[in-house]
C-alpha cells in the first residue's frame, strides 16, 4: 500500500515570527491529521541523515504550539509592543554629519575645506561602517534579551527518529520555499532508486525575474536550485495563474523538462472583528479618517505611489485629506524614500507608518479604516489584498501580476505607475463616501475566501491523483 | 609512369604539420598523405606565427613569422586577429620570408598546392619565376574567409575592419580564377568558387582518423568523468567555438540533469569557462559543466569512446567541421546547429543525429538525449548508415584529389 508523505521541515524549524511563510505547511498538515489519519504519513530532511519519519503526535503538538502563540491565524507570532509611529528616526549618518559640520566650522576655513574634501572622497566607506556598526549594536542587544514571556516553546524534534523507506508508488510533497542543494542531492538518490511521485510548490519567481526587488540578487542561485528541483518535480503547486504563468515562461527559457502544474490559491481567514485590548496609541493615530496599507514597507509594494499620489492632491489644493497609515516591517531598498517621508514637510503629518503592530491593533485598523490601498508592483499572491476582502473592506489596488486574480470583480484596479490615475480615484472615494459603502456591501455579500479546509483538500486530493497515475 | 617518378608537390599553409591538433593542421596533413599514397613526393612548407608554435612542433623548413615583423600590426587588435591574412605579404617579401622560402625549396616543382588563400601572394611571386611557372596550382578552400573574418571580427566589436574584409575577399576570388584547381569542403563552397571564375571545382569534404581508445586509459577516464549519462564538446579556441555558446542555450544549461554534465575538451575549455562565468546564472550552468582541457590524442580517444554522445554549438561558418565528422562517425547522439552540419546534410536524417535550430529545440534534443538508455554506437549495424560512416574517413575523402592533380598536369604538359 503506497504512501503520501508529507514534509513538515519548515513547521519543526519554525522559531517565532513570519508564520506567514509556513501557513501553507501548517494547515495542510492540520487538514492531514484531521481528515486523513493514517493515509497521510509525516517526515522532515536532515542535513546528516536525511529524510527521517515525523510522528503524527508530535506534528501535532506543534501545530498547536504554534497557532496557540498567535491570536489568530496568519498574523506574526509574537506579540511585541506598538512602536512609536509618529515619524522615522533620522538615520545615524544624518546625525553625524551634521555632528561634524558643527566641530568643522570651527576651523579655519582652508583646514576645514580640505578635511571636507577628504571625507567626501570616503563619504561610502563611512556609510558602510556607521550601518554595520548599527547592526552590530542590534546583534548585541538581541543577543542580551531574554525569550519573552509570551513565545511559546515549540517542542524540539525527536532525536531518535527513523529513516523514511519510502517505497514504489509513494508520493512526496513538499510545500517548502527554501530548498537546499544537500536536499535537493538526497531527493536525487531516492527518485532514482524508488519509483516515487513529487508534488512541489512555488510562491512565486520574484527573486529570478526581478532581482531589483530584493535585498540582494540570489536570482542566479535561486534559478539554480528551482532547475534542479524541477527535474525531479513530477508536478508543480503553484499559487496563483500569474505564478504558473512565470513557472512555465522559466521551464521554457532555462530547457528543463516542463511539469505539469496545478493552481491551487492558498486560504484565507475572516479578520474577527471587536478585538479587545486595542492600544491607546492606535486609537489616537486612528481617531481622525484614515485609508490603510498593510504589507511589508519594501520598493517592490510601491508605498511611493501612494506618496506621490497624496502630493498631488495637496498640490492641487485638495484639504483634510484622510490619513494614510502604512503597517508593516521595514523591508529592503527603501532608506531614501523612509528618509524623504519623514522630511516631507508637506505629509509629515498626513502619512503615519506602524510596525510591530499587534494582531489586536491590526484588527481594529482594519475595521477603522475608511479603505484600503494596495499599490503593489508584483506578488505571486496578494495575501494582504485577500486580507482585507476577508474584512470587509472595499480596496483600491494595484492591476499587477496575481492581483487582480486574487481581489477578483470586488476592488478597483489602477495601474501600479499611474499616479495622476491612483490621485484621480483617491480623490473620488475621499469625496463620495456612498460609493465606499456600495463596494463593502457587495464585498460582504459576494467574498467568499478559499478556505484553508479546502485548499488542504485540494492539495491532498493531487497527492492522491499522482499516486494513481 | 613509375610510382616514384610522379613528381614533386609543394604542400603550403599558414601552420606546422608535425604535432596537428587544430582542424586546418589535420586536414593538411591528410592531404600530404593523400598525395604520398599516390606516390608523390611531398614537400611540406609553412609560414606560421612564430608565438604560436612550440619549436618542437615546427618542421624542418617551416618559416617563422615573427611578432616584431614589420608586416605585422601587432600593436592593434585587429592585427592580431588577422596574422595568417598578413603573412601572405610577409612570405612574399625579399625583405619577408622569400630568401628563406626560396631556400627551402628545391630548383623545379610540379604541384604547389596551397590551403587558404592567406599565401596566395607567395605563389604569384613563386609562380612568376622560371623554374615554377609551369607547376599545376591547386587552391584549397577551407571556407569562404571573407564573411566568417567579418563575423569575428565583428564579435569583436572592430568595426573598422573594412578594408582588411575587402581585401581578404580580393585575395580568395584571385586565387580561386589563378588556380588550375580549387578545393572546396562543402556545396555552398563549391558554387562560391565556380561563381568567381574557378577553372576546376573538385568537393572534397573532411573527414576523420578513426580511433581506438586503450581500455586501461578507457577504465581509468571512467572514473573521472560523470557516472550518469553526459556529452561532450571539443573545439579548438578558435572564437566560433565559444563567443556564441550561452546563445546557442539560450543562456541556461539545465537541459542537463543535475547529475549529467556537458564536458568540454580542447583549448576551447577556458574560454568556455570564462563565457560562462561572465553570463546570468552561471551558478546553475557551471555546475553542469567538466572541463578536460587540451588532451593527447590517446586521452581524446578514451573520453569520446565513454561519452554518450555529441554537442556541436556552432554558431556559424562556410565550410565543414572535422569535429562533426568524428561526431558523426562515432555513431553516438549527435546534437548541433544547423551550421554545424553544413557539408554532412546527408546525415541529418540519422534517428541518432538531432538538428536544432533555436535554443529550445537545443533544450529539447539534449533532453531526449540524456534520457535514451545507453546504445552501442550504431557504426556497427550493418546498414547504409554504416556506410555512409566509414566515407567519412580521410582517405575516402580525399581520394579524389592526386587523380584530378594528375589529369589536370598531364592535360597541361599535352597542351605545351
Amino acid at each position: 500500500m503506497s504512501n503520501i508523505w508529507f514534509d513538515v521541515s519548515s513547521i519543526l524549524e519554525a522559531k517565532s515570527s513570519a508564520l506567514r511563510s509556513i501557513r501553507a505547511e501548517v494547515e495542510c498538515a492540520e487538514y492531514a491529521l484531521r481528515y486523513l489519519g493514517k493515509r497521510v504519513k509525516f517526515c522532515r530532511f536532515d542535513s546528516q541523515t536525511g529524510y527521517l519519519a515525523v510522528d503524527a503526535e508530535f506534528v501535532e503538538r506543534v501545530v498547536a504550539a504554534l497557532a496557540a502563540g498567535s491570536d489568530y491565524r496568519g498574523y506574526p507570532y509574537r506579540q511585541a509592543k506598538v512602536r512609536s509611529s509618529i515619524a522615522v528616526k533620522t538615520p545615524t549618518s544624518v546625525r553625524l554629519v551634521a555632528a561634524l559640520r558643527r566641530v568643522l566650522g570651527r576651523l579655519p576655513q582652508p583646514i576645514e575645506r580640505a578635511v571636507i574634501s577628504y571625507l567626501t572622497e570616503k563619504r561610502e566607506a563611512g556609510e558602510a561602517a556607521i550601518r554595520a556598526l548599527a547592526e552590530f549594536r542590534q546583534a548585541l542587544a538581541l543577543w542580551r534579551r531574554p525569550a519573552k514571556e509570551n513565545i511559546r516553546r515549540i517542542p524540539k524534534p525527536q532525536t531518535q527518529s527513523k529513516s523514511v523507506k519510502f517505497l514504489d508508488g509513494d508520493t512526496y510533497i513538499s510545500l517548502q520555499r527554501d530548498w537546499s542543494q544537500r536536499k535537493t542531492l538526497s531527493l536525487s538518490k531516492i527518485k532514482v532508486s524508488n519509483e516515487i511521485k513529487t508534488i512541489f510548490f512555488c510562491h512565486d519567481l520574484i527573486s529570478i525575474n526581478f532581482p531589483h526587488f530584493c535585498a540582494t540578487d540570489q536570482s542566479g542561485e535561486h534559478a539554480h536550485r528551482l532547475a534542479d528541483l524541477t527535474w525531479y518535480a513530477d508536478e508543480f503547486i503553484c499559487v496563483s495563474q500569474c505564478t504558473r504563468k512565470d513557472l512555465l515562461s522559466f521551464f521554457d527559457k532555462s530547457g528543463v523538462p516542463p511539469r505539469k502544474i496545478t493552481v491551487i490559491n492558498p486560504g484565507s481567514e475572516t479578520i474577527p472583528v471587536g478585538a479587545p485590548h486595542v492600544s491607546s496609541h492606535i486609537k489616537d493615530i486612528a481617531s481622525e479618517r484614515f485609508i490603510l496599507f498593510v504589507s511589508n514597507i519594501e520598493c517592490r509594494k510601491n508605498h511611493e505611489t501612494l506618496y506621490r499620489a497624496y502630493l498631488k492632491l495637496i498640490e492641487r489644493g485638495e484639504g483634510a485629506l484622510p490619513k494614510l497609515i502604512f503597517v508593516g516591517e521595514e523591508g529592503c531598498n527603501v532608506n531614501d524614500f523612509l528618509r524623504t517621508i519623514e522630511l516631507d514637510p508637506r505629509i509629515r503629518h498626513i502619512i503615519y507608518i506602524l510596525s510591530n503592530v499587534s494582531a489586536a491593533d491590526l484588527s481594529w485598523l482594519y475595521q477603522k479604516a475608511y479603505f484600503t490601498v494596495f499599490p503593489s508592483l508584483y506578488e505571486g499572491w496578494a495575501d494582504e489584498l485577500v486580507d482585507c476582502l476577508s474584512a470587509g473592506k472595499f480596496c483600491l489596488a494595484s492591476n499587477a501580476a496575481s492581483i487582480p486574480e486574487a481581489g477578483g470583480s470586488l476592488v478597483e484596479y489602477i495601474d501600479p505607475w499611474d499616479v495622476p490615475r491612483w490621485a484621480e480615484r483617491l480623490d473620488f472615494y475621499f469625496n463620495n463616501p456612498d460609493s465606499i459603502k456600495i463596494a463593502e456591501a457587495r464585498v460582504s455579500d459576494e467574498y467568499k475566501p478559499l478556505t484553508w479546509e479546502e485548499a488542504g483538500k485540494q492539495i491532498f486530493q493531487r497527492a492522491n491523483a499522482l499516486r494513481v497515475e | 609512369m613509375n610510382q616514384s617518378e610522379k613528381g614533386t608537390v609543394l604542400v603550403l599553409g599558414t601552420y606546422p604539420i608535425v604535432e596537428p591538433k587544430h582542424g586546418g593542421q589535420i586536414r593538411l596533413l591528410n592531404i600530404k598523405r593523400a598525395y604520398e599514397r599516390a606516390g608523390w613526393t611531398v614537400i611540406s612548407l609553412s609560414v606560421y606565427s612564430e608565438e604560436s608554435y612550440s619549436r618542437s612542433s615546427v618542421g624542418p623548413l617551416d618559416v617563422p613569422f615573427s611578432s616584431s615583423s614589420r608586416y605585422r600590426l601587432s600593436q592593434t587588435r585587429l592585427g592580431n586577429l588577422i596574422i595568417d591574412f598578413l603573412s601572405g605579404g610577409f612570405a612574399a617579401a625579399e625583405d619577408g620570408g622569400l630568401r628563406q622560402i626560396l631556400a627551402n625549396l628545391p630548383k623545379g616543382l610540379d604541384v604547389i598546392h596551397v590551403e587558404q588563400p592567406w599565401l596566395w601572394p607567395l605563389i604569384a611571386e613563386l609562380r612568376s619565376r622560371t623554374e615554377y611557372s609551369r607547376a599545376v596550382l591547386v587552391y584549397g578552400s577551407q571556407n569562404i574567409e571573407a564573411p566568417l573574418r567579418k563575423c569575428i571580427l565583428d564579435s569583436y566589436g572592430l568595426e573598422d575592419s573594412q578594408n582588411v574584409i575587402a581585401a581578404i575577399d580580393e585575395l580568395e576570388r584571385r586565387a580561386a580564377r589563378e588556380a588550375d584547381l580549387a578545393l572546396a569542403v562543402t556545396r555552398e563552397e563549391a558554387l562560391v568558387l565556380s561563381q568567381w571564375g574557378a577553372r576546376t571545382v573538385l568537393r572534397l569534404p573532411n573527414g576523420i582518423e578513426p580511433w581506438q581508445a586503450d581500455d586501461r586509459l578507457v577504465a581509468d577516464w571512467r572514473n573521472r568523468l560523470p557516472r550518469h549519462k553526459w556529452m561532450i564538446f571539443v573545439g579548438s579556441a578558435h572564437p566560433p567555438n565559444f563567443a556564441h555558446f550561452m546563445d546557442i542555450f539560450g543562456g541556461s544549461l539545465a537541459c542537463f540533469p543535475p547529475l549529467s554534465r556537458l564536458v568540454v575538451a580542447g583549448s576551447v575549455s577556458e574560454y568556455i569557462r570564462s563565457v560562462v562565468s561572465a553570463a546570468k546564472w552561471s551558478s546553475l550552468n557551471l555546475s553542469r559543466l567538466q572541463f578536460l582541457s587540451t588532451l593527447s590524442d590517446e586521452d581524446l580517444a578514451a573520453v569520446k569512446t565513454l561519452a554518450h554522445g555529441f554537442v556541436l554549438p556552432i554558431p556559424f561558418g562556410g565550410g565543414s567541421n572535422i569535429k562533426t565528422a568524428e561526431a558523426l562517425y562515432s555513431g553516438k547522439y549527435v546534437v548541433g546547429t544547423p551550421a554545424a552540419f553544413r557539408g554532412y546534410e546527408s546525415f541529418s536524417s540519422l534517428p541518432e543525429v538531432k538538428v536544432a535550430a533555436d535554443p529550445q529545440s537545443f533544450h529539447r534534443a539534449i533532453r531526449e538525449v540524456v534520457s535514451v538508455p545507453y546504445s552501442e554506437p550504431l557504426i556497427h549495424d550493418r546498414s547504409g548508415a554504416l556506410d555512409a560512416r566509414q566515407n567519412l574517413q580521410w582517405d575516402n575523402c580525399l581520394v579524389d584529389l592526386p587523380v584530378e592533380v594528375e589529369k589536370i598536369r598531364r592535360q597541361k604538359v599535352y597542351s605545351e
